[in-house]
């Protein structure tokens, strides 16, 4: 009697599984679900909260890893770390940190599970910027490339692969060559409710024949030449500098302060490893805090990359090419798509 | 039923580092997950065919241009030659199947956890030119399928790119009851790679012995006995003493592991957790590292009774777990794909 209900019981499993295989890649192919799946047994909230609470909400605010690292020494803590007992149900979350002011140390601790992980958000809508447009053309290369054509392109280009490899909704501030006021393109972010903001620009160093890649999130510039760059890329609009370190002294938001610099670290890992098998001598001038009004004002982890460098004039050349503009476009997704991972990089970043 | 006779089967586990086809006619094969195409006029000469596989493109590496297609778990789409090389390895696999001329195939193929999430259509697209019909799951859930495990268990399956942990609960898993890492076997080729480099600068070694020495004497915990290789330096053979080496590397994967055992069994329905625990299995060439279950087991005691396990057979317990499921799934569903 018991084995008969045993059969049963797996019998009605195995039913489940088979329904649940068939359902995911009838998906796959196009349809969508027949009918709603409950996937485990646990609500999805509880199994949330449950989860940050036993992360414990107060590492990952203070951004330390539970991770291991390449060291030894961070191995033997995680090891340790793993082997203590669990925090306790429903501990609660620590003070939130000091309000005012950004605290670098924020910054630097950006090592543990990303925020989007941690807490199963799901990235629904990706928002593209390409960066100028209309009558503000941003650099021109020494051959006559506009940046904004060259920004524009790549954009497209990424939108279609995104679009290919995410569930995501993928969104242009703009679609053809048009002039786009820098608020205007915020105001698209919130309206479409865009969960990750990455702009595309190009870099212009005219003194110097280099090409360099560079990606900023928003924070006061630690140099005098991301300062010039911001200043530049904001063509003037939105406040003054003076406001925009009131601003910045405001700037608040977990999610972005932590989220933001992974998703620069991502990109710019991808771009410039990438970026450099075709190019040796390309210069990795890494990820930089930088008071760009695109950045400062999108709510969600929003970065600007700098993917390329107009001044240079081999690059410009290539640029002119559809082939490495697409190279460009599939190293943005690639870092995009390590962010969404698990904030780890993969091979392709790491080549 | 006599429908089902005029197919074949079969369960494709493909791997990072190794593939494998388990087929409804009863073979079995599997090859190294490595894709080569000549570089040149040249090397297609010394090579003698348009495309290599496995062990052939490592022994050709110079000549060849060489694709580890599923690498850290995903495909590159378009930086790569990587969908291209999924499809040469999928076309290969079948073919050493030997399937009868016209006889239809169905295929389950058990993919890494994140491709599954992230290279949908370009796994359909690869495979689908040599099937009739198809069903791409997780390779950890093949294993478990494979095992009987429905519910209630936890597979840990530790590959080369990627450790995929899968909670099964008598349903087909969901994003949230899996879980990547990259601490895998090639990151343990990476950590044995610098630790030999620190300690022994002036030999010369590479990668690909450093992964034979792993795959030779991978062990957790205390050793058996002392690990010594020769290695060249300035040209002469030396005996080297790796244990220590071995050690630091092969534990350096056991953190992370450990961790995300603990919290994927922390965020299940606290009623069937104490089950989960006494129900983990390893599986993949990861499993095969000496100490690792009992590691494992120590590492999770505090929590309550555990019992860990390995796989009998890590090296086709995918591809058999996707037969199974080829064979057992109701025609009608198959008719639906």
């Amino acid at each position: 009697m018991i084995g008969l209900f045993s059969r049963n019981r797996e019998r009605r499993m195995k039913q489940a599984i088979f329904r649940g295989v068939l359902e995911e890649n009838l998906e796959l192919l196009g349809h969508t679900r027949p009918s709603g799946r409950v996937r485990g047994r646990f609500p999805r909230t509880a199994r949330v909260v449950l989860f940050a609470a036993t992360l414990g909400l107060g590492v990952l605010f203070t951004g330390t890893s539970l991770s291991p690292g390449l060291f030894p020494e961070q191995q033997t803590q995680a090891r340790f770390i793993a082997a203590s007992p669990p925090p306790a149900a429903l501990a609660p979350p620590p003070a939130a940190p000091p309000a005012p002011g950004l605290d670098p140390d924020l910054f630097k601790g950006a090592r543990g599970l990303p925020l989007s992980r941690a807490f199963d958000l799901g990235v629904k809508t990706i928002l593209i910027d390409p960066g100028h447009g209309g009558v503000d053309t941003g650099a021109i290369g020494r051959s006559g490339t506009p940046e904004k054509e060259i920004a524009l392109d790549i954009a497209h280009r990424l939108k279609r692969r995104l679009q290919a490899r995410t569930a995501a909704e993928v969104l242009l501030t703009r679609d053809a060559d048009v002039t786009l006021p820098l608020v205007e393109r915020v105001a698209i972010a919130h309206a479409n409710r865009a969960d990750l903001f990455v702009s595309i620009h190009l870099n212009f160093v005219p003194n110097k024949p280099i090409n360099i890649i560079e990606t900023f999130y928003f924070g006061p510039a630690t140099d005098a030449s991301s300062s010039e760059l911001a200043r530049r890329e904001n063509s003037g609009q939105g406040p003054g500098m003076s406001e925009l370190r009131e601003i910045i002294e405001r700037l608040e938001t977990q999610m972005r302060r932590e989220e933001s610099p992974r998703l620069a670290a991502a990109i710019q890992n991808s771009l410039y490893r990438n970026s450099r098998r075709g190019d040796k001598a390309i210069l990795d001038y890494g990820t930089k805090r930088g008071p760009f009004v695109v950045l400062n004002q999108a709510e969600v982890p929003a970065v600007l990359a700098e993917v390329s460098c107009l001044s240079n004039r081999q690059e410009e050349e290539r640029l002119g090419t559809p082939e490495h503009r697409e190279e460009i476009a599939a190293y943005l997704e690639t870092g995009i798509l390590d962010y969404l991972r698990n904030g780890e990089t993969t091979h392709e970043s790491k080549k | 039923m006599s429908q089902k006779n005029d197919l074949l089967f079969v369960g494709i586990d493909l791997g990072t580092s190794r593939s494998s086809i388990s087929a409804g006619n009863g073979q079995r094969q599997w090859i190294e997950s490595y894709v080569g195409w000549p570089k040149d006029f040249v090397a297609a000469q010394v090579v003698g065919k348009p495309v290599l596989f496995g062990s052939e493109v490592l022994e050709y590496r110079l000549s060849v241009d060489v694709c580890r297609p599923l690498q850290h778990g995903i495909i590159k789409e378009g930086i790569d030659r990587s969908e291209e090389a999924v499809k040469e390895i999928i076309r290969h696999l079948i073919e050493l199947a030997g399937p009868d001329e016209g006889r239809e195939i169905h295929a389950v193929v058990g993919v890494p956890s994140d491709s599954l999430k992230i290279n949908k259509l370009a796994i359909r697209r690869a495979v689908a030119e040599f099937v009739d019909s198809l069903v791409v799951v997780s390779e950890p859930f093949s294993v478990a399928y494979s095992l009987g495990l429905l519910n209630n268990a936890l597979v840990i399956d530790i590959g080369a790119g990627t450790t995929d942990l899968c909670i099964m609960h008598g349903t087909l898993p969901g994003e949230d009851d899996q879980r990547t890492l990259l601490q895998a076997g090639d990151y343990i080729d990476d950590q044995l790679f610098s630790h030999l480099q620190e300690r022994y600068p002036r030999s010369t070694f590479n990668k690909n012995m450093v992964r034979q020495w792993k795959e030779q004497f991978s062990f957790v915990g205390d050793p058996a006995a002392e690990i010594k290789v020769m290695i060249p330096v300035d040209g002469k053979p030396v005996l080297h003493d790796i244990t220590a080496e071995v050690k630091r590397a092969c534990e350096s994967i056991l953190p992370a592991i450990v961790e995300a055992t603990t919290q994927m069994i922390a965020r299940f329905d606290p009623e069937f957790q104490a089950k989960i625990r006494r129900n983990i299995v390893l599986a993949g060439g990861g499993s095969l590292i000496s100490g690792i279950r009992e590691y494992l087991q120590g590492a999770l005691k505090e929590y309550g009774p555990s019992a860990v396990s390995c796989v009998s057979d890590p090296l086709f317990a995918g591809s058999d777990g996707a037969l199974k499921l080829a064979q057992e799934m109701p025609a009608q569903y198959w008719e639906k794909l």
